[in-house]
């Protein structure tokens, strides 16, 4: 019987108990408890104080019943229709919701079952589709019994692939899989072909034994796992090489960090002394504060260990990636999946003149969730090289070929530094005059006092100093390229990153506007792309209106009609 | 051409920032009853701010209507909000996972939903939309989706079959 649709398909009754089994666990905890107490007081019409309690009783029993109620309420208003080759999923409660989802663009059918529904002979049928917004949770789900559940998540399958279905009259073939059956069927049909095969040609029998033995054992894989089949690596890196990266990759704040830590654990040290603190105790308030920069600065070492023996090779369509010293890493990275690609320059990576490579996708975890990184911090002269050998499909844009931020922007980003650090340094010595020296007078510390008054507006001109700095090398640094396929922008100050982004790969544009923005004629924007969370929103920084306008233009040309 | 807007959508966004605001008094006021007795210069503070948010929940729900804007074409939404800050929103259609039609108790009460459109890079919200309106904006939105998801399926069958082929025609 040919289906291509279904209509108001409810969720399975046991629906309404599983949603709503905290409240009735609630229902039977209260009336086996205090069921026969209330009756008692209720008969014996005892004082106030049981009312209260009676009360407060009848307020949970009111709450449960309500909530079950409502479940029952979800479960009646909730269907589930498939038509056309779309998948509607309505709720019309208090808050309706009617999500439609196109059969082509889900991703997951799911089965599922806890183990209540293990119980009641019931499973879970969760669909997903690559939306990010439901990408740590089901898009939708609905429990049925066995014998839809596998319908459908079957119906599901082949109406995805544009097929007509086919409903099965044997629940047991759904159930154990019409196509793996018929995939074993075949598997054992090739086998004995080549053990025929191998029986004329004893020479061959060596190799389909192995073979067929590796069909078996992974009969989904295209090819060997890469770490069966490695071939020379395009890129090693040495571990003098590897030590030159990790230092290139700290960044500035990182930097500013620890060594303020240092700076302060000396001066705390001699600070103690003068005010006539023990050695002991000085030293001891010092280590705590040089220990705090110990851990901001194990990150180095970090970086070390995990760039360890740093190996990559290119092999078709992907790459490959060896490093780790203590735990080690092997990734491979689709290059069709690659969503963006990003250069890294830190402080001292300027210094250094060394960059990083990394590459924007799905995925990836603890340091990866930011983009896989493809090569550590390495030589200028050497990037555009080994770039080539191990991702030729892009070119690193040049600094010159970018279009700069108007100037209008600097000074307005410079005023606002000045202005708004200027009123918190001015705040904070008043507060500190106002409260702070007097209790340090009173403690007898008069050098700490004294200190604190002239250090607050010293450390805070500094830091707006610093800040100043990281501005106009901003306005220097950062660029903006619209190009015929990529767009490529570079943003930060003392450190900055280079990314160029497919315009097919980027899924929505996002362009802002304010009062002060408006009347200075720029934008900035954003790129949401199909990437994991932290890396997913890509920030364009502040350029000229007209530019952002241009990229928008250029977007809405690249779309298909 | 930019979707024109509902006016009964007004009249929602005042209610709810009405009711909101009112919520948000009773709170302050239970909350400056039952705190220790406070100096008259924090009540009088605390009210003159509650004031000023009033008048701005007033103000705020006609200026939001007055600076919103969608537009549907073949290839793209295009959004476009704000007063203090403009915002414009653009997204190809053919980048659309799913769709959602939302509407709460006040939506009901003014015939309104919002349609929600997801993307693999996130997710962006028409408003003031009138109930059939959305409807139509949904089964619009879905039939293309569908249309570029099977182009999409096709182009990448036709391009394993010319792999296929090519592979073929190396081992012959």
């Amino acid at each position: 019987m040919e289906k291509r649709e279904i209509r108001n398909l409810h969720n399975h009754p046991s629906y309404i108990i599983e949603s709503s089994w905290g409240a009735i666990f609630v229902l039977v905890m209260l009336v086996l408890n205090n069921g026969t107490n209330v009756v008692r007081m209720l008969h014996s019409y005892e004082s106030q104080k049981n009312f209260e309690f009676i009360g407060m009783l009848g307020i949970f029993f009111l709450y449960s019943v309500l909530m079950i109620f409502f479940s029952f309420r979800r479960w009646k208003l909730t269907v589930l229709n498939i038509v056309d080759g779309s998948m509607t999923w309505e709720q019309n409660t208090i808050f309706a919701k009617k999500q439609e989802i196109a059969l082509s663009t889900i991703s997951n059918v799911n089965l599922e079952q806890n183990l209540f529904e293990r119980l009641i002979g019931t499973y879970k049928l969760k669909i997903d589709t690559s939306s990010l917004s439901t990408a740590n949770k089901t898009d939708m789900k609905i429990i049925l019994g066995k014998e839809d559940a596998f319908m459908l998540q079957n119906m599901i399958l082949q109406l995805m692939r544009g097929e007509s279905f086919e409903e099965e009259a044997n629940i047991e073939e759904v159930v154990q899989g019409r196509d793996f059956e018929e995939q074993g069927i075949e598997k054992k049909q090739n086998l004995s072909a080549m053990q025929a095969q191998s029986a004329k040609n004893p020479e061959a029998m060596q190799d389909a034994a192995s073979s067929a033995d590796i069909q078996e054992k992974r009969p989904f894989q295209e090819e060997l796992p890469f770490q069966e089949n490695m071939g020379k690596y395009a890129i090693e890196i040495s571990a003098i090489e590897n030590i030159q990266c990790a230092l290139a990759s700290i960044n500035e704040s990182m930097l500013g960090i620890v060594l303020s830590l240092f700076l302060i654990a000396v001066i705390l040290f001699f600070a103690m002394l003068v005010s006539g603190a023990a050695l002991g105790e000085a030293f001891v308030s010092c280590a705590a504060v040089a220990l705090a920069a110990g851990g901001f600065a194990k990150n180095i070492g970090k970086k070390f260990l995990y760039c360890y023996n740093y190996k990559v090779r290119r092999s078709g369509k992907h790459i490959y990636i060896s490093s780790g010293a203590i735990k080690k890493q092997s990734y491979s990275v689709p290059v069709d999946k690659i969503q963006a690609f990003r250069l890294n320059k830190t402080l001292l990576g300027r210094l250094m003149h060394r960059t990083s490579v990394s590459v924007i996708n799905i995925g990836g975890e603890q340091d990866d969730v930011n983009g896989q990184l493809l090569l550590p911090a390495v030589l200028d002269r050497d990037l555009p090289a080994m770039l080539a050998k191990i991702l030729p499909e892009y070119h690193i844009t040049a600094q010159e070929e970018l279009c700069p931020r108007p100037k209008r922007v600097l000074w307005r980003k410079q005023l606002v530094n000045l202005f708004t650090k200027a009123v918190f340094v001015i705040l904070s010595s008043l507060l500190y005059t106002k409260y702070a020296v007097e209790e340090f007078q009173e403690e007898g510390l008069f050098f700490a006092a004294d200190f604190f008054v002239v250090m607050i507006p010293l450390v805070g001109c500094l830091w707006i100093l610093w800040n100043s700095i990281n501005l106009f090398l901003a306005q220097k640094t950062e660029g903006i390229k619209i190009a015929d396929q990529l767009l490529t922008v570079r943003r930060g100050g003392f450190s900055w990153e280079q990314i160029e982004i497919p315009y097919d790969k980027i899924q929505q544009l996002t362009t802002k506007q304010d009062l002060l923005k408006r009347f200075m004629h720029t934008k900035v924007a954003s790129i949401h792309m199909l990437a994991s969370a932290l890396a997913n929103v890509q920030k364009i920084p502040e350029f000229d209106a007209k530019q952002i306008e241009q990229l928008q233009e250029k977007f809405q040309s690249t779309i298909l009609a | 051409m930019y979707e024109k807007r509902n006016p009964k959508a007004r009249w929602l966004l005042l209610t709810s920032s009405v009711i909101t605001m009112t919520v948000a008094t009773i709170i302050l006021v239970i909350g400056l009853k039952m705190a220790q007795p406070l100096e008259p210069m924090i009540q009088k503070g605390l009210l003159a701010v509650d004031l000023i948010a009033w008048l701005v929940a007033l103000i705020m729900p006609f200026v939001r209507y007055n600076w919103y804007r969608a537009r549907f074409t073949e290839e793209e939404i295009d959004i476009r909000q704000g007063f203090l800050i403009i915002k414009e929103i653009i997204i190809p259609i053919e980048r659309l996972q799913k769709i959602s039609l939302e509407t709460g108790p006040l939506d009901r009460l003014f015939g309104m939903s919002k349609v929600i459109v997801y993307t693999a890079g996130g997710e962006e919200t028409i408003r003031f939309l009138e109930n059939e309106r959305a409807e139509q904006i949904g089964e619009v939105l879905k039939n293309r989706i569908n249309r570029y998801a099977i182009r999409s399926r096709e182009q990448e069958i036709k391009k394993e079959e010319r792999t296929l082929n090519s592979r073929e025609g190396q081992v012959l």
